[in-house]
């Protein structure tokens, strides 16, 4: 059994684009600012959001009967209309044995939206979650990188970004 | 100047909602959303107009369109958010048009995973979005109506918010 804290990162593709230029370089990207990303994440029984460096949970350790996952997801604020932003690789440097590594996971999945020529019928489209997961051990903090890819709507690669949040679990 | 598109997204924590409001199967009575269960962020996009239909309306802005998108904290994850209505007061109508609903056919990236860098591939896929035109610079109040299905498709409720966008 596990208690899931959802984390939702909205990303303004385009001012990152605009202030830290394109790239190549997955592995040693630049360092971003927080004024591009919206930090989103469920605490309990409110929705916390802003541009902290500081996500706050309540997390229970893995031996209780409850352990807590960590689910982080990233897209576009334009939900991939010109830009998408993908998730790509998280490396922690503080409080290695609070949280586990986090792990890619793919899910497939569907979304409804209403039919053109009779808008009150809902049809589903097949769509792809990725998420990363972590599950915390104790309580504690943990400061890590996470990085995120940007790809147009061509398909092209327009630059890899990283930026060094944290997590306090208590 | 750069057409622009200015892309508002509303996050909603469906389970926030439904611990605090429940289930609501009215929809006209539906549930006003407080900032502990959502939050609004907003985005420009230039220069990718092709999926739009032409503006009608000549800008004194930098953007032609208003784009409102709604989803779930979640993403397609367990809730589905639809957005069923959003409206704009009539003080803004001097900035924004009242925003109707548009079918986008879009080029979609997405991508797999290769140890730490992405291999992309395009998907047309088929998004609705409300959308207005943008008139002028000012400060937009408006309220969203938002349906909430689970991932089977099932109702969960019918919701509202209300924010305000900064037209510039």
């Amino acid at each position: 059994m596990s208690d899931i804290v959802d984390v939702l990162i909205g990303v303004d593709c385009e001012s990152i684009i605009a202030g830290y230029g394109e790239n190549n370089a997955p592995t040693a990207p630049p360092m971003m600012e927080y004024e591009n990303l919206y930090m989103v994440i469920r605490n309990g029984n409110n929705l916390n959001y802003n541009k902290s460096p500081y996500l706050y949970l309540k997390a229970s350790a893995e031996n209780e009967s409850v352990a807590t996952s960590i689910r982080w997801r990233a897209r576009s604020v334009s939900m991939g209309f010109g830009y998408e932003a993908f998730l790509t690789n998280f490396i922690l440097y503080d409080g290695k044995d609070v949280i586990t590594q986090p792990v890619h996971r793919v899910l497939e999945t569907k979304s409804f939206i209403p039919d053109k020529s009779n808008p009150g019928q809902l049809i589903s489209q097949s769509v792809v979650d990725h998420f990363w997961e972590s599950t915390v051990l104790r309580a504690g903090y943990i400061a890590y990188f996470f990085y995120l890819a940007i790809v147009d709507h061509t398909g092209r690669v327009r630059g890899y970004y990283r930026n060094d949040p944290a997590v306090v679990a208590q | 100047m750069t057409d622009a598109v200015r892309n508002v997204l509303a996050v909603i924590s469906v389970d926030d909602v439904l611990q605090k409001h429940g289930v609501n199967n009215s929809v006209d009575a539906a549930v006003m959303l407080d900032a502990d269960c959502m939050g609004t962020f907003a985005a420009n996009v230039s220069g990718y107009l092709a999926p739009l239909p032409p503006a009608s309306v000549s800008s004194v802005t930098s953007a032609k369109w208003v784009l409102w998108r709604a989803t779930s904290l979640t993403f397609n994850a367990k809730y589905h958010c639809l957005i069923t209505g959003v409206s704009v007061e009539d003080t803004a109508n001097c900035f924004v048009s009242q925003p109707v609903m548009q079918w986008i056919d879009r080029p979609t990236p997405l991508v797999t995973l290769v140890e730490t860098a992405v291999q992309p591939e395009i998907r047309t896929q088929t998004e609705t979005v409300w959308a207005a035109e943008i008139k002028g610079a000012g400060n937009v109040k408006y309220e969203m109506s938002v349906k909430v299905l689970d991932h089977h498709g099932n109702l969960q409720g019918y919701y509202r918010l209300q924010s305000t966008l900064a037209v510039n």
